[in-house]
């Protein structure tokens, strides 16, 4: 067990640097300048930009670009191209922005999800199954951005209430319990939209939940349990749905990285100053510290989850050893 | 079974908790009930991100121009009526120092090798018996100055060993003669051809004297020599601008403003560490001299009249940002010793906490966010009204109209579709916001195709420019002709547009010798003309341009492709390295300088240069030079209405529109007057002459409700 964990950590790590490389060299051949470089400006003269691309370092070789990079990353000390702060403490930030809607939304795929798919495996067929099969294929089908778009215009032009950013603009002058709940009002509609409509969504996942439990419902041992004359609720909650659930802990492992990269669109519409959008604005402005430490730390994310998802598999299932 | 209960009530349980939470936010209507200090709060929003607050090394437009606008203030800054006006300098005199370089090898008029006594002789003369044409009046004195070594460094583009352009900084030493030195009290860029007449016409030839010279490193001699005609010339213009700071300023921190401050900004501007974008705008300056606390002298190297304008950059404060103050800056931030080397301007702690003099001050800034200023109660001149401003940051127009429809936003630039929109609904207000930005088609000169200028014109008249305005901008913005901006006196009024006539068009292209093949398509000599259009993605606009023009010309027989590319890829692999047949682009922001010749000087067609079409004109090539070295003002209309018509009747640009980009605003904001009792009344915010619909924002509050109509 203890070798397979550091033998596995070990592989990973090099997995790591490799996709570092790898990253940094795609994110340099991509065309295009850091926008600090504005040839735009009729005042800015050949010489301006070539002294702005020396600062940068953008001139020297391209091992010496990653080498400064991971120095300057390990030591705290990479900036920003585009604001000229240091970059962990900007993504420490936005991380926490980012952290409650990730939160929520996760809170909200899970809990709707595995209801609404149980019930509809339960009931294979019926008219509930085959409308929210529509719904789901819908939900699915129709790019989420668009659907987010009417969501917010149904509320402001309905409700008359503001959705986007953090919090509605000047709450700061309203007394505690208003503020704390226009705080909350502005994470439901994102939190709402990403859950129901996001690439890992209630709509994907109770399609899984549902394929899982009609695949565990036809068993044997289900049959068996019907049989002694368990009730039907004990049969599918107890019985059925404990070994349903074990393909999902592989999926919880996937979560992780989804704080970065499920982002993006959702809190592009929503103005909400997070991860994704700092990774957007990054990529836009060619802001190339940023960008390569989001994706260095998002590979991480994504090797820390398939890991920690290896450990749970086998946590729960006695069949699985790791070697 | 409990299983089945926890998951039915777990989901509703959570989506009950959000979405009460609904009840509690105040919504358009009650904003000002809920908070009354929501009406002395104005919220603007612009798209995309801030970078950095000081304006020294900012290239953010709309964050910059809160700054400026607001926090930070210019010497000087333009009125109502686009004319410069005093800002933090009461007022200012332009003199100059002349300079006339003796050199025995050039003969007088009368053959005599020039000496210093003969030359003082000769001018004193001439002056005492009027020969220079009334110039002698403006001379107050002169005097010898001995001869000098200077030091000077200038920056050229060198190529290193990969044939990539470096740029070096030449060190030079340079021996300046023995010269004369005329104190003029105005000044008079035709002081050497009247000269001249007195000391022999060659006596001020341009020459590039490489013997004067001495490079630290000779190798670049090769490098500079076309600067050289510039580093040292015989009769020397150094115009002088002196500015009378307004007494009793201080910087939000409560130092009083000195003129140090002045010759610091100037300083931090062209120091090569800070890589200010704006540097090139202040490398005319000589020198910045203070005279006393409140008098700075600023001398410049050669005739330039647009300099005033440069003087509307922003002050920043000597006492925040000098040497001293960014050692302090490290010992306070305990900075690792390599760090200490990297402070500059460009990561000093002052771009997140920037002071200025304006009526705001600098409160918070949450990157990605907004930017929160606060009334400056200390304020040298008159208070705004608000007591808060925040510049969000919201990533899109559409999110834009619905925070500013859910009350989260008071004032925000509209697109045009957006415009026609609140246009039809009473509760909102749209002004036009004309900011001299102009949309053009830039055609490639240096592609045979398109240097005859029949073929340039016919392509604009091919295209139904009014019907892009009508569409394309739903009517925000007009017609122009020329580079100029309308509004300014320096566009010639009697220059009309083209005119939309396809048949025109086809007419002056059969002229110029393009014929309809077999197939209907136009060619010249067995080749078709064909060509790309490409412009930058993002941006419907121009993308809607590129396309109607392409319809227009496609029908003319003109085989036509387009593409947009992202901004970045767009500007470096396209329009900075000249590799485009046409563009189309948009010049903004220049609207009060007369001065063309970034754009239009045939010298500025390099790459990184913003000649990118590759205009060559030796008549506009004049013009623009005389208008930067003519000082009498109507005369410089004069010459600037001519380059105006010069250029439009080139079409080296098919010229399209001038935009006016729609400001919305609530109703309920007006500008505050107060009668003599002290009541205050709401009158409707009017766009004055310049175009700026934020010149008067000063005077401007939100009022609980909607004032009655107002006209």
């Amino acid at each position: 067990m203890w070798r397979y964990l550091l033998r596995t950590l070990w592989q990973r790590l090099l997995l790591l640097v490799f996709i570092s490389i790898i990253s940094h060299g795609i994110v340099h051949l991509a065309p295009g300048e850091p926008t600090e470089v504005d040839p735009m400006n009729p005042m800015m003269k050949a010489e301006d930009i070539a002294r702005i691309r020396k600062a940068f370092h953008l001139d020297d070789p391209f091992y010496l670009q990653y080498l400064d990079w991971l120095r300057d990353l390990f030591s705290g000390n990479l900036k920003s191209f585009q604001n000229g702060l240091p970059v962990l403490p900007q993504i420490w930030a936005r991380f926490l922005n980012s952290l409650p809607l990730f939160i929520c939304t996760t809170l909200l795929v899970w809990t709707l999800s595995f209801p609404t798919g149980i019930h509809a495996a339960v009931r294979r067929g019926s008219r509930y199954d085959r409308v929210t099969t529509f719904l789901a294929y819908a939900l699915i089908s129709v790019p989420s951005f668009f659907l987010s778009y009417l969501l917010i215009m149904g509320v402001v032009q309905v409700l008359h209430l503001p959705v986007l950013g953090l919090r509605t603009f000047g709450s700061d002058q309203l007394s505690a319990v208003p503020r704390a709940m226009d705080s909350i009002w502005h994470l439901t509609v994102p939190a709402l939209m990403s859950a129901l409509a996001g690439a890992t969504g209630v709509a994907v996942l109770s399609r899984y939940v549902r394929a899982q439990m009609l695949e565990v419902l036809d068993q044997d041992y289900v049959r068996t349990a019907r049989a002694k004359g368990l009730p039907e609720d004990k049969v599918i909650y107890d019985h059925a749905l404990r070994n349903a659930l074990l393909p999902f802990v592989t999926l919880f492992g996937f979560l992780l990285p989804g704080l970065i990269s499920s982002s993006v669109i959702f809190e592009k519409i929503f103005s909400w100053p997070g991860l994704g959008q700092l990774g957007y604005d990054a990529i836009i402005g060619r802001d190339f510290p940023m960008i390569l430490t989001l994706n260095f730390i998002a590979a991480a994310l994504t090797l820390v989850g398939i890991f920690v998802s290896d450990i749970l598999y086998a946590l729960v299932d006695p069949r699985i050893r790791l070697q | 079974m409990s299983t089945k209960r926890l998951l039915l009530a777990l989901p509703v349980a959570i989506l009950a908790l959000l979405l009460q939470s609904a009840l509690w936010v105040p919504t358009l209507a009650s904003q000002g009930d809920a908070t009354p200090r929501r009406l002395r709060t104005f919220v603007k929003a612009q798209v995309g991100d801030t970078k950095r607050l000081n304006p020294i090394v900012n290239s953010d437009y709309d964050a910059d121009m809160l700054m400026r606008s607001n926090v930070f203030e210019g010497l000087v800054w333009p009125d109502e009526n686009l004319k410069v006006a005093p800002k933090l300098a009461d007022r200012w005199e332009t003199s100059e120092d002349a300079y006339v370089a003796i050199l025995p090898e050039r003969r007088l008029a009368d053959g005599k090798a020039a000496t210093a006594a003969l030359l003082l002789e000769r001018i004193q003369d001439a002056r005492q018996r009027a020969l220079l044409g009334g110039l002698e009046r403006s001379i107050e004195g002169m005097e010898l100055v001995p001869s000098e070594e200077r030091a000077l460094t200038e920056t050229v583009l060198i190529k290193n060993e990969k044939g990539k352009e470096e740029p070096a900084d030449v060190e030079m030493t340079l021996r300046v003669p023995e010269r004369v030195r005329l104190r003029l009290s105005k000044v008079e860029p035709d002081l050497f051809e009247r000269l001249a007449e007195v000391l022999g016409k060659d006596y001020f030839a341009p020459g590039a004297f490489p013997e004067r010279f001495t490079l630290k490193k000779p190798e670049q001699l090769q490098a500079l020599r076309p600067k050289l005609p510039d580093l040292f010339t015989v009769g020397e213009h150094n115009p002088i601008l002196t500015f009378h700071l307004h007494p009793g300023v201080r910087w939000h921190d409560g130092v009083p403003l000195t003129a140090e401050d002045v010759k610091f900004t100037y300083e931090a501007f062209i120091d090569p560490k800070n890589a200010s974008p704006q540097a090139g705008s202040f490398r005319s300056i000589k020198s910045v001299e203070v005279i006393d606390e409140l008098t700075a002298r600023i001398t410049y190297r050669r005739l330039y009249s647009p300099a005033i304008i440069d003087w509307m950059e922003p002050l920043v404060p000597k006492h925040a940002l000098d040497d001293g103050a960014l050692k302090r800056e490290m010992e306070r931030r305990h900075l690792s010793p390599d760090e200490r080397t990297k402070l500059s301007l460009r990561n000093s702690d002052f771009n997140r906490n920037p002071i200025g003099t304006g009526p705001f001050k600098f409160v918070e800034w949450q990157p990605g966010q907004f930017i929160h200023l606060a009334r400056n109660d200390h304020y040298w001149g008159q208070p705004p009204e608000y007591q808060d401003f925040f510049l969000r940051n919201i990533s899109d127009y559409l999110s834009m109209e619905l925070e500013f429809r859910a009350g989260a936003v008071d004032m925000y630039l509209a697109q045009p579709h957006q415009a026609a929109r609140y246009r039809a609904d009473s509760r909102y207000h749209v002004l036009p916001n004309n900011d001299g930005n102009y949309a053009y088609i830039g055609y490639n000169e240096r592609l045979p195709m398109f240097q005859d200028r029949r073929v340039r014109k016919a392509l604009g008249m091919a295209i139904d420019a009014d019907a892009i305005i009508a569409y394309v901008l739903s009517g925000e913005g007009k017609r122009c002709a020329g580079p100029y901006y309308s509004i300014t006196p320096y566009h010639d009024p009697d220059l009309k547009p083209l005119p939309y006539d396809p048949q025109g068009a086809l007419s002056l292209l059969e002229e110029a010798g393009w014929h309809k093949n077999a197939a209907g398509k136009l060619e010249k000599d067995g080749k078709p003309f064909a060509f790309t259009v490409v412009t930058n993605a993002g941006n419907q606009m121009r993308k809607a341009i590129m396309i109607i023009a392409q319809q227009a010309w496609l029908a003319l027989g003109i085989d036509v492709k387009i593409q947009d590319f992202e901004w970045t890829v767009f500007l470096e692999d396209f329009v900075e390295t000249n590799h485009f047949d046409a563009v189309v682009m948009a010049w903004g922001g220049g609207a009060i300088n007369p001065d063309q010749f970034p754009i239009w000087h045939s010298s500025q067609t390099h790459h990184y240069e913003s000649n990118h079409i590759g205009y060559q004109s030796a008549a506009a090539d004049e013009l623009i030079m005389k208008i930067r070295t003519t000082y009498d003002e109507q005369e410089q209309i004069k010459l600037t209405r001519q380059l105006d018509r010069l250029i439009a009747e080139d079409h080296p640009y098919t010229f399209i529109y001038e935009r006016q980009v729609p400001y919305v605003y609530d109703r309920r904001t007006a500008i505050v007057e107060r009668d003599a009792q002290g009541v205050e009344h709401p009158k409707e915010i009017e766009v004055p002459p310049s175009g700026d619909v934020l010149h008067s924002f000063r005077t401007w509050r939100k009022f609980s409700n909607a004032p009655e109509p107002l006209r």
